[in-house]
């Protein structure tokens, strides 16, 4: 006797056919008694998604530490409501469209969480599905998707615009005082928009841009030609748009073609441990962010906080797990706000009426009522509120990251957006800590509604 | 003038790596035949062990208290001196030894499969995770140990380890050219590519000669990978492979066989790169960021390599170097239904609509919404798959631009359905109409199909590789100049895709899909059957033969790309409206490399059926889902699976699922054969006694899983009924239906696994009596104690839970069984030979599966370590993939056993006569037509 391809086919079948069934049947089941999705008498369940596979090699699953890190944290004082976090999915998009939408759907259908968080990814193609869904959803912004619906909150704020102005790179140079300007950029689409907005600001405020290149191919470009413009047009500052490989290199062969005095804007790439390994190479890139710098954690005792919890897991600190830790905690304090009867939409309800929200003085205020979701200034019918942009600067000088152009415990530089001010100077620019209704100028008084701090 | 020295001094250095890479590609396609798109996989490799091995700093050589070699050194010598041809002799002796005298495809394609594999392979081993940055002054400096400062020409800063990388590239040349030109290794290393048997005539060691080539060939892979990451700053797979793309332009210029001129080009393309902006600024006023530049400087080597594929006549008209002794190779297999009985065709007719229908209303009433909307996702990336059936399984071809084909349709679809028009061609043609999706869908394939003629137009006289290649520079092309383009893809944003008013929810949708995927797939076979499919097979046999019949192979190529690419671009319109987002940004849906994955995941599984397309989209999803969500392992598992995978396709041209059919009904005949002998033996009394029924020893392996399956049926209903009326336990307490506890498992499956054991005892046992080997006891017993050792070191290494005693009492039964499947196969080989047979029907080879799934349960096993560690249904799943695979292999064992016990020695002395076939009652409905060189099946 032989194998039976027949009986074997039949077999194949019926397993086959039995899971189906079995899947078919566990999902077509009602929902049980449970009202409220992950939660239970003890435990509230999030999950997250993030690109952890991604082709720019960042640590995108480090938003996962700051979220683990926080519940750490609450979960020894006991949590909330008696009840504790517990984060039960870290799933991998692997940085693809259709990978998101369905592992977002993974975490809302099989594994029921309350909340999905964080969302650390590339590719947010699943925002509309959680909008949809009303499940709170928390990550990093770095997508336009998370305006998609009120229940999104991102860490700086769920509302992001690549092709807008750009404030920073321009303050920048002119505190550089450099008049030549250039900017260099990927073929990719993200890196073109983000010139695209960087030449907007250039030139609102002034500045000579005499190079705008955005056809160099990601990860091995001979940027001769771009050398050759930058020394012959005598340009001082450089914003770039690309991860932090290509700044090093774009920053070396200035370098070596002897323009030792160039400055660089970059508008990401701040991360303690590319500092560790990069060294000098990164001499003369000033990066912008919009939490209090790591270097300077005595004037944010969210920060202060945030390290020792870190320490703690023994994880690396970095701008994902940071956004990770404000994504747990703004989760946190909506469902104190909400009571101890919450629900998804009372926790959402609850977060969109928090206003002033930093994180304990880690980040500039979010005001969720009122622009949260949206641009500054979205809902005009509230004055004073929101129209302000803000952002840290650090330059990296000989192996480390010194924050420049704050003041001692006010290290974000900030302006009243929408519209853009018309210069960037004193008139028109302040200093403010991380902490809501200091040192603001008079016209812009925000009241602060940020929560009790655990 | 000056200008002009600028160019070369800052541009030849770039020329001078493109041209390493490409010396690289072309050295090994003249000493091995193979095209090496693995190339960029190698040198990963390389510059993985460098920067490993720089990062550690730990070796050193240092003698009398001086540093003779310091850890980049180090680093060199072992990454480009011992591990690259290291790689080399261990590609020739696996894998390409057996494939010498292979056709092309058969060699691309186990390449493709490599350059899929081997980065993620080596990102497991070296690394864990994805690209590594890498690096910088302090930790990676130059490799060659020059500050990192330069020396000026003129105005000109010329930086010291480009120089060096200029220089070696020399040296390259020039080593290269004196093996060739001098030495008679050169000589028998491009012999051996015409042909190894002519050669071994000759009296050469044709496997010696293969086996330098390749060990060469990984050196010069390994040198540029370790230039390329210390250049470039970055460990990055991605970015080795764009360069290599860029390189392939010089190697196409050097016409894939001379060195110097795809040096020279390497250098010129290298120096065009860096004078084009200039040339564009100051001759036509085109500045950097206009869209002619950002258009033309990105795609400038694929323009290059195209206009070189399509218009120089050596290459139009190059033949594939064809081995004079080809003649002697055996006819590919037939396919699998042409073996089939009328019995089972029968039991085909009856099963298959109701499997379908049965599939249908399961997905439409009980199938989770999840899993309808995965499902339904594997299914539209089955239509695109359809595309690859008809232009490599059909006609032999193999296009790397598929995948940017079905992009062609998706963003039509898309930029259609959103009132943008058709983009670049027309548009306003909608007039901010917004066009029903489907509508859409169709216009998309008809774009396809036309930019699939236009592409077919002046690649008519390209065959073999030099189709692929250009196939590749125009997805590269048409990524480039119209995907990256926001009238066409709305930039990083992307398009939301709208799905059709009447199949707007997941299983709506999945009817839809259903029905344009069956109806595309009807298409496809009717093609197959149908004049054009049997033209397509006749100049894909040979294209000379068919003109003289009066096939125009003008008309039908052209009618094969369009046909291909309109098949291609309804999936890619079917995949943007399942995910409703379509954007360029998204690396895997659309772009070209993302083509090679697709051709990997097809020929992989079978390239020239309908069923092949499904499995390879199927698959692809499912085991995403299992392998990366499911047991949590590390994403590119899956792709290692599928890369290794399409190295099968060397044996098995027709995939692997065609391969198991054909076999499983081949040896199904062979059963029935053998079952009605055993019968009338025991009609006469003389079947002896060492005949055992198959079924009982199967039925005895499979009880105890049997009844735990049933046991979680059981409770698993028990559970719904309790959830369904409130009162669900079990769920409330957070458990699961289909959690495992591993001591209600053991209590069930200890009987058989004790079962197992013994049989495999007697067995060995019986087999020892007919002058097999007698060691068969000590090779169970010390496999068990091998089992149990393992168990208890990875345990003691914290890879495993549990205690010490439990991991080694585990590991008792899993050795004993893994090393016993491979050895009894092994014994029944032996048997046979002893008896004079031909042929044996098993050989140990039969014993790997199983061994190798149990070395795959440890390790999954393993993974239980984690937090959250993987249960419910995927282990059950794994669990009867498992269990199946081991009934398998027992009832396989057994079945030669009886063979050898009551003899068919006719079957096994016609199989070795390669008859193929067995006796049927009616023979077998068709006969193929052989491809006369192992072209794709």
């Amino acid at each position: 006797m032989r194998r039976k391809p027949v009986a074997r086919t039949a077999v194949v079948s019926v397993v086959a056919a039995l899971g189906l069934g079995v899947v078919g049947v566990v999902g077509a089941v009602p929902a049980s008694a449970q009202t409220t999705p992950g939660v239970t008498g003890n435990t509230i369940t999030v999950g997250g998604v993030a690109g952890k596979t991604n082709p720019v090699g960042q640590p995108y699953a480090s938003g996962f530490d700051g979220v683990q890190a926080y519940f750490n944290y609450i979960n020894a004082k006991g949590g909330v409501f008696g009840k504790k976090f517990k984060l039960v999915a870290q799933l991998d998009d692997q940085s693809r469209a259709s990978q998101n939408v369905q592992e977002v759907r993974s975490l809302v259908e099989e594994k029921k969480v309350f909340a999905v968080m964080p969302v650390v990814t590339q590719i947010f193609s699943g925002a509309p599905y959680l909008a949809q869904k009303g499940v709170p959803t928390f990550g990093w912004n770095i997508n336009a998707e998370w305006n998609s619906g009120p229940n999104l909150f991102a860490e700086k704020g769920s509302y992001i615009c690549f092709t807008c102005a750009q404030e920073a790179p321009a303050y920048l140079a002119q505190q550089v005082g450099a008049k030549n300007v250039a900017i260099l950029a990927y073929t990719a689409p993200q890196s073109v928009q983000c010139a695209a907005g960087m030449e907007a600001g250039f030139r609102k405020y002034g500045l000579n841009v005499v190079l705008n290149d955005s056809n160099l191919q990601f990860g091995f470009s001979d940027l001769g030609s771009d050398v050759d413009a930058l020394r012959s047009k005598n340009v001082q500052f450089v914003g770039t748009c690309m991860d932090i490989a290509g700044e090093v290199n774009v920053a070396r062969d200035l370098r070596r073609a002897g323009l030792n005095n160039v400055k660089f804007y970059a508008p990401q790439g701040y991360d303690p441990n590319t500092i560790a390994k990069y060294g000098n190479e990164l001499n003369g890139i000033i990066f912008s962010i919009d939490f209090v710098p790591f270097e300077t954690p005595n004037v944010s005792p969210g920060l202060k906080n945030f390290e020792t919890q870190m320490k703690k897991t023994g994880k690396q600190i970095n701008e994902q797990a940071l956004s990770g830790w404000i994504n747990a905690d703004l989760l946190y304090k909506g469902i104190k706000k909400a009571g101890p009867n919450f629900t998804q939409k009372s926790v959402i309800d609850a977060i969109n009426s928090i206003n002033g929200y930093t994180a304990d003085d880690i980040r500039p205020p979010i005001n969720w009522s009122f622009d949260g979701h949206g641009p500054p200034g979205a809902k005009g019918d509230v004055p004073d509120l929101g129209k302000e942009t803000c952002a840290a600067f650090v330059e990296a000088v000989n192996g480390k990251y010194v924050p420049r152009f704050g003041k001692p415990g006010q290290p974000f530089v900030c302006s009243q957006n929408n519209p853009l001010p018309a210069t960037l100077d004193s008139s028109t620019l302040y200093y403010r800590p991380a902490k809501p209704g200091q040192t603001l100028p008079p016209t812009a008084t925000v009241p602060s509604t940020d929560p009790a701090t655990p | 003038m000056n200008q002009f020295v600028s160019w070369l001094i800052e541009g030849i250095p770039y020329g001078c790596v493109y041209a390493l890479v490409a010396i690289g590609i072309v050295l090994t396609y003249k000493t091995t035949g193979v095209f090496n798109f693995a190339f960029a996989a190698q040198a990963f490799i390389a510059g993985a062990v460098y920067v490993e091995m720089v990062e550690v700093d730990q070796h050193r050589l240092v003698l009398f208290g001086h540093e003779i070699l310091g850890a980049r050194a180090f680093g060199l010598i072992v990454a480009v001196l011992i591990v690259s041809p290291l790689i080399g002799l261990l590609l020739d002796r696996v894998l390409f030894r057996a494939m010498r005298t292979s056709g092309w495809q058969v060699k691309l394609v186990s390449v493709l499969g490599l350059f899929v594999a081997l980065p993620e392979i080596t990102k497991i081993a070296l690394t864990g995770r994805q690209p590594v940055p890498v690096t910088a002054r302090s930790s990676i400096p130059p490799m060659f140990g020059i500050s990192s400062a330069g020396f000026n020409i003129g105005t000109h800063f010329v930086a010291w380890d480009f120089t060096m990388a200029a220089i070696l590239t020399v040296f390259v040349v020039i080593v290269l050219g004196l093996i060739f030109r001098y030495t008679a290794t050169g000589l028998q290393m491009r012999a051996v590519v015409e042909s190894p048997r002519m050669v071994e005539l000759a009296g050469v060691d044709s496997e010696r000669v293969s086996a330098l080539s390749w060990m060469l060939s990984s050196t010069v892979a390994g040198l540029a990978g370790v230039i390329l990451v210390t250049l470039a700053q970055t460990l990055d797979s991605t970015v080795l492979t764009l360069v290599v793309i860029f390189s392939i332009a010089a190697a196409v210029v050097g016409r894939l066989q001379s060195i110097p001129i795809t040096f020279a080009a390497g250098v010129v393309l290298g120096f065009a790169d860096r004078a084009l902006p200039d040339v564009l600024q100051s001759w036509f006023g085109v500045n950097s960021s206009s869209e002619l530049a950002k258009d033309l400087r990105p795609t400038l080597p694929f323009l290059v390599m195209f206009l070189v594929l399509v218009l120089a006549r050596s290459i139009r008209q190059r033949r594939e170097s064809a081995d004079p002794l080809a003649g002697v190779d055996p006819p590919p297999p037939a396919m699998a239904h042409t073996y089939k009985t009328p019995e089972i065709e029968r039991t085909t007719r009856i099963v298959f609509p109701l499997f379908i229908f049965g599939f249908v209303a399961a997905m439409l009433c009980l199938v989770s919404g999840l899993w309808v909307f995965r499902i339904t996702d594997g299914l539209t990336l089955a239509i695109a798959f359809l595309s690859i059936t008809i232009i490599t399984g059909f006609a032999g071809q193999i296009s790397l631009a598929q995948a940017t084909f079905a992009g062609l349709g998706g963003f039509t679809a898309a930029n259609l359905a959103l009132g943008r028009g058709i983009p670049i061609i027309a548009p306003h043609i909608t007039s901010g109409n917004h066009v029903p999706v489907l509508v859409g869908v169709a216009v998309g394939a008809v774009v396809a199909a036309l930019m699939g003629a236009l592409f077919a137009l002046p690649a008519l006289r390209l065959g073999g590789i030099y189709l692929t290649l250009a196939t590749l520079a125009f997805g590269l092309m048409v990524e480039q100049v119209i995907f990256n383009r926001p009238e066409v893809s709305n930039s990083a944003a992307g398009l939301h895709v709208p799905r059709p008013e009447f199949a707007h929810t997941d299983r709506t949708f999945f009817l839809l899909t259903f029905a344009v995927f069956a109806l595309v797939a009807y298409a496809v076979i009717l093609i197959r059957r149908g004049t054009t499919g049997r033209f397509l097979m006749a100049i894909r046999g040979s294209e000379t033969a068919a003109a003289s019949i009066g096939i125009n192979a003008t008309r039908l190529r052209i009618t094969l790309f369009a046909l291909s690419a309109a098949v291609a671009g309804i999936g890619g319109g079917m995949i943007a409206m399942s995910g409703q987002d379509v954007r360029v940004g998204d690396a895997p849906t659309f772009p070209t490399i993302t083509g090679i994955v697709w051709v990997v995941l097809v020929v992989t599984l079978g390239s020239r059926t309908v069923d092949g397309a499904v499995n390879a989209a199927i698959g692809f999803v499912v085991f995403n889902w299992l392998l990366g969500d499911a047991l949590r392992l590390e994403p590119g598992i899956v792709l290692i699976l599928f890369g290794l995978g399409a190295i099968t396709y060397a044996r098995h041209p027709e995939g692997i699922v065609e391969y198991q059919t054909r076999r499983s009904i081949l040896e199904m005949a062979r059963g029935r054969a053998l079952g009605a002998r055993a019968k009338a033996l025991a009609a006469a009394h003389q079947l002896p006694d060492a005949y055992t029924p198959v079924w009982r020893v199967v039925l005895g392996c499979a009880i105890g899983p049997g009844l735990y399956f049933a046991y979680l049926l059981v409770r698993s209903i028990t559970q719904l009924h309790a959830r369904l009326t409130g009162t669900a336990p079990y769920v409330r307490m957070g458990g699961h239906w289909a959690d495992v506890h591993s001591t209600t498992l053991l209590c069930f499956i200890l009987p058989s696994v004790a079962f197992l054991l013994v049989w495999m005892w007697r067995t060995d046992t019986a087999l020892g009596r007919q002058h097999a080997d007698r060691r068969g006891k000590l090779v169970m017993i010390g496999g068990a104690a091998l089992g149990a050792l393992l168990g208890w070191l990875l345990q003691s290494s914290g890879d495993l839970p549990g205690s010490a005693l439990d991991c080694a009492l585990v590991g008792i039964p899993a050795g004993a069984a893994a090393c016993t499947a491979v050895w009894l196969p092994y014994q029944v080989q032996l048997v046979a030979r002893a008896k004079g047979w031909l042929e044996s029907p098993i050989t140990w080879r039969e014993g790997r599966i199983p061994a190798a799934f149990t070395l795959a349960a440890v390790y999954l096993y393993s993974r239980v370590t984690t937090d959250t560690p993987p249960n419910g249904w995927p282990v059950c799943f794994v669990a009867v993939v498992f269990t199946i695979v081991w009934l398998q292999s027992v009832a396989a064992i057994q079945g030669a056993v009886n063979e050898l016990a009551i003899g068919n020695e006719g079957e096994s002395q016609r199989r070795a006569e390669g008859l193929g076939q067995p006796e049927f009652d009616t023979p077998p409905a068709e006969v193929p037509v052989a491809a006369p060189t192992g072209g794709a099946e």
